[in-house]
């Protein structure tokens, strides 16, 4: 967006390193890559040129559930992410430890580095991850690290408690690494990727990388078994580790403890690379000490000879309740400053890459003297993603964002994050022009081919009806729009393209988008009638200098939770734990007195 | 409009009571209450909260004392509207009780409209929307069964129950959601057409509930019942039996009631209006086809009729007519004057749920207790209790909105459409059972996912 910026991180060459399961996307994750994909960021494209396996999940369910997810090859992924950077213009990089911030009046100056080196600026956004007093815990042993084999950060933290940000704790881990060398794949379930493999971004040309598959194994009872008599030296069953982990992410032990009836697991065998033997056991994240690690791991099927390359660990980490920040992301103690990413307590590459973005678009926004880019919660899963951070807060565990999160959930698809945002990321100049072209010709496509479909039909005559018969469809009565057809949940475009063969052709993209539209208007119009009330309240704004106290009848607890979150609509106040449909009430006709008086 | 003003009413119903209670609400009630409000023995009026006193309300312009009253002063938010409360009570009487108003009125609060404390209550978050629109419905309630139906909702009963058929939504929604956001978890889910039946039985527990609108409304407004039968068949008689007084004319000139008579009783807490029309019979007098005209109309406008019929004598056209044009009403047929020999066989009439027969004699009172407990059987007549009962039209309305959600789940599962699609049907359904306790929180779904099931790779 053309502002001249500084990115100062602890290792130039970790950057884009994952520090987790090397994947990319997932239900509600693959969403959020897409959205980014179509505002102009760099995430969808990345995976796309080092992803190793491609999959869509839940292809048996409807359009708008559909997500992508794919595997990265780490060190690939992290030198394209470096390499993104260093070709990025007006960007400055910079290796160092921010230890504090440099602050006056309220407003953000700067920061300052652990050897005393100053840097200057007029907005500073905060992405700190695992790092701040990065605590990692394995067995009763723990030692300081930002994760393992990378330095934590200590007076940052420090400097934001003393700026009088309210600060917390939260947990999270990951799994041990094998040597793929010393796994027997021989009798396990392969798991390939889908043939072909779709790419995420919307501009891009394919998969490059050779595709490799993933293997299934599973836990069994003497592993359970092993776990149990071990579970004192969890430090999180010994009461070392106080903060609560995500409970979508638990730890092998924490599976097994809270539902003890399954008697096994299932462990997915991830590569973590082409030119790497490191295997990613995705389902076996583990705190416990290394030897029952080992012995753990060494009873399941298929990893009886495997070695531990690395081992598992659980981190504690600090984050800051996003509550203290605006829908911008700014904070609301300190002007300029912007929170992204775990240090606002959610969990995934995803979320983080969709709070980094939309920080730094308000940052350049903020400086240009534009109102900040806040999305609604129908427009997509980033703004619902924010609001619920700045809303809700994430008082004990990691947020991850699940579809299920999203009220309008048949809008927000990953098929049509480009409809919904490229034209935003076009016009505050972050999507390119090439990309910008593409969105307008695929709208127009789209709009044709719906057209196409409402002026032509069918006849019910016997050529028509031998067609549907030989693709197993039921024959037509009376003639019939393509449109009309296109409605039976049975019918696809590819089977009316068999049975009326001069119809227009379409890219892939095209024709979902005008199957959903069409399949589904019922419904799609349905929550566009909600979104529509749903809006009502979001567009009564409340103003910065509402004075709570001035409205009688509010309990004192729901005043102090309007006063802290500083709701921007009526909308977003209604959203706030806690706070009731009558405080509601008479917040707007507070409103209204004021406005009439 | 809320305002944050002071109000006051009389609290207990008018007519002559023993005692009588008027309440204060708002910022000055306190005032009002100290400058009104005098002590014995001139002791200094400063009010504790929640404490009962002794004294005299006065007029303060010439300290006439007014009456002899207890006060209770109760400080917000620990009162029934969140604001400070006064209430006085005082001794009952029309006339006494509004002098008391009317000074507290002069100074200066402000006579409260219809069910504004009420609306306060539910303003200030010290009752949900339920609570607040049954106290409504209790005020309006004619009868104690009426009343008790009501009270039972302001405690929450139906809040309760709603809530309870919310929790199972949720548990259907879980199932749902849950294949949606992890379908790699191994998690043991249920079978389209098992989700089709839970949803079934959600939406008929729903249903039920929403019909039974019909059921508490005729507590609260009273059934509406219109004896007929063609002339001199007694159906005077047989309203002075039910009244057990002597309140319409009886003679043997058939065509005597003219005009439609209007009564109230109560049958086991069940408030009925009934009519006692003119007989229904063919005529040329001029008069008497006005009186058959307004009959007509009255049987249209009934929940049930009671057809009057004279056991000693045969069926006649007009008897016929009078019960193929009931059609498919509600009615009891008395088969009337049992002291006489029985002519007609009563084994000839069709009887079913809607119809039913009764020997009486309106003479000597044979038969009219077996005659109300039918009738009340035939006009509450539900085959299955529902649990609660609704009394309110927006409830009702908001339950048939949830079924209708739960149906259209129910069709969205059996077309085979993708669960997403399912799942904002449900969505819907959940939503109206949330707007009747006014409640909504989108994290429950997540939360019973995690404690449900093994979630997470």
């Amino acid at each position: 967006m053309g502002c001249t910026t500084l990115m100062m991180t602890l290792n130039l060459d970790h950057i884009g390193q994952m520090s987790c399961n090397p994947a990319i996307g997932g239900i509600g994750k693959g969403h959020l890559v897409k959205e980014i994909d179509a505002l102009g960021g760099e995430m969808a494209r990345a995976i796309d040129e080092t992803g190793i396996q491609f999959r869509i999940l839940n292809t048996k369910k409807g359009p708008a559930v559909r997500a992508s997810r794919a595997q990265a090859d780490k060190a690939l992924y992290r030198m394209r992410m470096k390499r993104v950077l260093e070709n990025c213009p007006g960007l400055m990089l910079r290796q160092g430890s921010v230890e504090a911030l440099i602050v006056e009046d309220g407003q953000i100056k700067g920061v300052e580095t652990q050897i005393g080196e100053c840097f200057f600026g007029r907005k500073v956004i905060l992405t700190t991850g695992t790092f701040l007093k990065g605590l990692i815990h394995i067995g009763d042993r723990n030692y300081s690290a930002g994760r393992a084999g990378d330095f934590a950060v200590h007076g940052l933290s420090e400097s934001l408690v003393g700026l009088g940000f309210k600060v917390g704790r939260l947990k999270t881990g990951t799994c041990p690494r094998l040597d793929s060398r010393t796994i027997d794949y021989s009798e396990l379930a392969v798991q390939d990727g889908d043939e072909p493999p779709q790419p995420f971004s919307f501009s891009s040309h394919g998969v490059v990388q050779r595709q490799v598959p993933c293997h299934i194994t599973y836990t069994n009872s003497r592993t359970h078994d092993i776990i149990r008599s071990a579970i004192h030296r969890s430090p999180m069953y010994s009461g070392v580790i106080k903060s609560r982990g995500p409970r979508y992410c638990p730890s092998i032990e924490d599976k097994i403890y809270r539902f003890a009836d399954k008697d096994r697991h299932q462990i997915f065998l991830e590569p973590e690379g082409l030119d790497t033997v490191e295997v990613y056991p995705n389902g076996l994240s583990t705190s416990l000490p290394l030897d029952v690690q080992v012995e753990m791991v060494r009873s399941i099927k298929g990893l009886e000879q495997a070695e531990i390359m690395r081992h598992g660990y659980a981190i504690e980490y600090d984050f800051f309740e996003p509550t203290q920040l605006y829908s911008s992301l700014e904070t609301k103690l300190v002007k300029g400053l912007y929170h992204a990413g775990q240090i606002n307590g959610t969990t995934g590459y995803e979320e983080a890459a969709a709070q980094g973005i939309m920080a730094g678009i308000n940052a350049v926004l903020s400086l240009r003297g534009e109102e900040a880019l806040v999305f609604s919660r129908d427009q997509a899963y980033i703004g619902v993603l924010i609001d619920d951070l700045v809303t809700k807060g994430t008082d004990s565990e990691p947020y991850r964002m699940f579809t299920s999160r999203a009220e309008y959930r048949l809008l927000l698809r990953e098929d049509n994050a480009d409809l919904r945002l490229s034209a935003i990321g076009h016009r505050i100049g972050l999507a390119g022009e090439a990309e910008y072209q593409r969105y307008q010709g695929k709208k127009a496509a789209i709009d044709d081919l719906i057209q196409y479909l409402d002026d032509n039909q069918l006849n019910a005559d016997g050529e028509t009806n031998a067609r549907l018969e030989s693709i197993g469809k039921g024959p037509l009565h009376n003639p019939t729009k393509l449109s009309q057809l296109l409605r039976r949940p049975e019918i696809s475009l590819s089977d009316i393209r068999v049975i009326y063969p001069d119809m227009i052709n379409c890219s892939r993209d095209v024709d979902s988008q005008v199957e959903v539209t069409i399949k589904y208007q019922g419904y799609v119009n349905r929550q566009n009638d909600i979104v529509e009330r749903f809006q009502k309240m979001e567009d009564v704004r409340l103003p910065e200098d509402i004075d709570y106290s001035q409205i009688s009848g509010i309990s004192r607890e729901v005043r102090e939770k309007l006063l802290r979150i500083q709701p921007r609509s009526l909308g977003q106040a209604a959203r706030i734990s806690g706070v009731t449909p009558a405080a509601i009430t008479l917040l707007s006709f507070y409103l209204k007195k004021r406005k009439s008086a | 409009m809320y305002q944050e003003d002071t109000i006051a009413a009389i609290a207990t119903p008018p007519g002559e009571g023993g005692l009588a209670v008027v309440r204060i609400s708002g910022p000055d009630a306190e005032k009002i209450a100290r400058q009104i409000f005098l002590r014995p023995n001139g002791r200094d009026n400063q009010l504790r909260s929640h404490t009962l006193y002794h004294g005299r309300i006065c007029d303060p312009k010439n300290l006439q004392s007014i009456d002899e009253v207890l006060l209770t002063m109760m400080r917000k938010p620990r009162s029934y509207t969140g604001e400070d409360v006064v209430e006085v009570h005082c001794h009952g009487g029309n006339f006494l009780v509004r002098q008391i108003l009317t000074v507290i009125l002069t100074q200066g609060a402000r006579q409260a409209e219809a069910g504004e404390f009420t609306k306060r209550a539910f303003l200030n978050g010290r009752i949900d929307l339920a609570q607040a629109e049954a106290v409504l419905d209790l005020i309006r309630a004619q009868t104690a069964k009426g009343a008790q139906l009501a009270l039972s909702q302001a405690s929450g009963e139906l809040s309760k129950y709603v809530g309870e058929l919310r929790e199972e939504l949720l548990d259907i929604l879980v199932q749902v959601e849950a294949a949606i956001d992890f379908p790699e978890e191994e998690i043991e889910l249920l079978q389209r057409h098992h989700l089709a039946q839970k949803i079934t039985a959600l939406a008929d527990k729903i249903n039920l509930i929403a019909a039974s609108y019909d059921w508490g409304r005729l507590f609260r407004e009273g059934a509406k019942v219109c004896i007929c039968g063609r002339p001199n068949v007694g159906k005077s008689s047989l309203l002075n039996a039910l009244l057990g007084t002597h309140r319409v004319i009886v003679t043997p000139v058939p065509g005597t009631t003219r005009d439609v008579i209007e009564e109230t009783l109560t049958l086991d807490g069940l408030p009925v209006v009934i009519w006692d029309t003119a007989g229904i019979r063919d005529t040329d007098d001029q008069v008497e086809k006005l009186g058959v005209e307004l009959s007509r109309q009255h049987l249209e406008k009934a929940d049930a009729l009671i057809v009057v019929l004279d056991g000693s004598v045969k069926l006649t056209a007009d008897d016929r007519a009078l019960l193929h044009s009931a059609g498919a009403k509600k009615l009891v047929m008395a088969i009337n004057k049992s002291d006489l020999p029985l002519v007609i066989d009563p084994g000839l009439f069709e009887t079913g749920e809607h119809r039913r027969v009764v020997r009486t004699s309106a003479l000597s009172g044979t038969g009219i207790n077996e005659l109300k407990k039918t009738l009340r059987e035939l006009i509450v007549g539900c085959p299955i209790e529902p649990p609660v009962t609704v009394t309110n039209l927006r409830h009702r309305s908001e339950l048939v909105r949830s079924a209708d959600g739960l149906q259209r789940a129910v069709d969205t599962l059996d077309r085979g459409l993708p669960p997403e699609l399912a799942a904002i049907d449900l969505s819907d359904a959940r939503e109206a059972l949330e707007e009747i306790i006014g409640m909504v929180s989108n994290d429950d779904i997540l939360e019973r996912i995690f404690s449900s099931f093994c979630i997470g790779k």
